[in-house]
């Protein structure tokens, strides 16, 4: 768990103060926030914060496009998530069933 | 021998800083990982596509490595970032997915509505030696050898008989996952473009051209046995169903249902000859129907 400073910490010269506080306030990055008023990031959330900075700096995603941009990879992330529950429910079926299913999605 | 920085961006040497950003850009909008989760291959390319734009964005290590002092291998800044996509795949992704959308989780559900009442403790035990396949209208009216992989990695091989019937079920004597025991294939048979079939007899629709209808010929038929030669005679209609015998499966009949099929276009030379025909004959094609009434 980390704390805004140890993330400007982190990403060094890629970010300042103020557009982390921007990124946040836009939703773009969700750490969490605790009742001692401070913002807690996990993994997943620097992780997250580097693609933005990505996005937005290498590839030049203006602001109204990032919002489709990560709206598109929310989606599609979670469908992958249930891709997977899926797939691992579908093993967990006879092998009949699953040779079934099987031939059902290559015709 | 790896590729130079200026072909992984596809420009030529003398590219200005411009170019590169561009070609860069171009690139990495198409290869970000993150951006293609289920491409195996996005990460190492766009590990390449970071290092070659670094090296070449850096005039002194571009000038360094046009010269030979340096290769291909820079210290990518990319290589020490994490994957957004090995979180987002992982269990704290949920933190994130749907986040921005209005997808509905029960979305997921509806897929299995269709199944009713049959909840998870419905579910049968594993039945190991069970296995189910799919053939080909053609292997199962002609029979055939198949060797076969099923999803449990078990290889089999199956002899198909002629004429095997949808659903059929074959014993295969000594293949079951337990040494001599048996395993059990039910076999479906995949629907053909153009034969159905009704024990075994073969039935396919043939259209056949205005012309032919008119004057009669002689035609290629395709049949389970390969290609046979049929005469269509003078005036057939459409529905008319010749026999060709002993070409179904099993010494069955193929049966060849005709289909008049028009010209797409009614030309003028069309239209007026039959115009010229219709003034001295006619012909009442629903007489019957009259009759019955």
């Amino acid at each position: 768990m980390k704390t805004l400073e140890d993330v400007l910490d982190i990403m060094g010269a890629r970010i300042d103060h103020s557009t982390l506080k921007d990124y946040i306030a836009r939703e773009w990055v969700r750490p969490a926030y605790d009742q001692t008023q401070l913002w807690h990031f996990e993994e997943i959330d620097i992780a997250r914060l580097q693609l933005v900075c990505h996005l937005a700096q290498d590839i030049q995603v203006n602001d109204e496009g990032m919002d489709i941009v990560l709206s598109l990879l929310d989606q599609l992330y979670g469908l992958r998530a249930q891709m997977k529950n899926l797939s691992e429910a579908i093993t967990q079926q006879p092998s009949e069933i699953q040779e079934r299913i099987l031939a059902y999605i290559r015709t | 021998m790896a590729k130079s920085p200026y072909e992984i961006l596809g420009i030529p040497k003398g590219a200005s800083d411009v170019e590169i950003k561009a070609a860069y850009r171009k690139l990495a909008k198409k290869h970000h990982p993150d951006l293609n989760p289920g491409s195996k291959d996005a990460d190492a390319r766009f590990k390449e596509i970071n290092a070659a734009n670094d090296l070449l964005s850096d005039k002194d290590k571009r000038a360094a490595f046009d010269r030979g002092e340096i290769d291909v291998e820079g210290q990518p800044r990319y290589q020490q970032q994490n994957n957004y996509r090995d979180f987002a795949d992982g269990p704290q992704g949920n933190r994130y997915h749907f986040g921005g959308g209005d997808f509905d989780m029960s979305d997921f559900e509806s897929l299995f509505a269709g199944l009713g009442g049959r909840g998870k403790g419905a579910a049968r035990p594993p039945a190991d030696s069970h296995y189910s396949i799919e053939v080909d209208f053609l292997e199962a009216a002609r029979g055939a050898k198949k060797r076969i992989t099923m999803p449990d990695g078990k290889v089999l091989d199956i002899s198909i008989p002629e004429g095997i019937e949808e659903g059929q079920q074959l014993r295969l004597k000594g293949q079951g996952k337990q040494p001599s025991s048996d395993a059990y294939v039910q076999v479906h048979i995949r629907q053909h473009p153009f034969y159905t079939r009704k024990g075994n007899d073969i039935t396919t629709e043939l259209p056949i051209a205005l012309q032919e209808s008119v004057l009669g010929t002689k035609i290629q038929v395709p049949t389970i046995h390969g290609p046979v030669g049929m005469t269509i005679p003078k005036g057939a209609s459409s529905g008319l169903t010749l026999r060709l015998k002993g070409k179904g499966m099993k010494g069955g009949d193929h049966y060849v249902k005709l289909k008049l099929v028009m010209p797409r276009e009614i030309d003028a030379e069309l239209e007026q000859s039959i115009a010229k025909w219709a003034e001295t004959h006619t012909y009442d094609p629903r007489e019957t129907m009259e009759k019955a009434k």
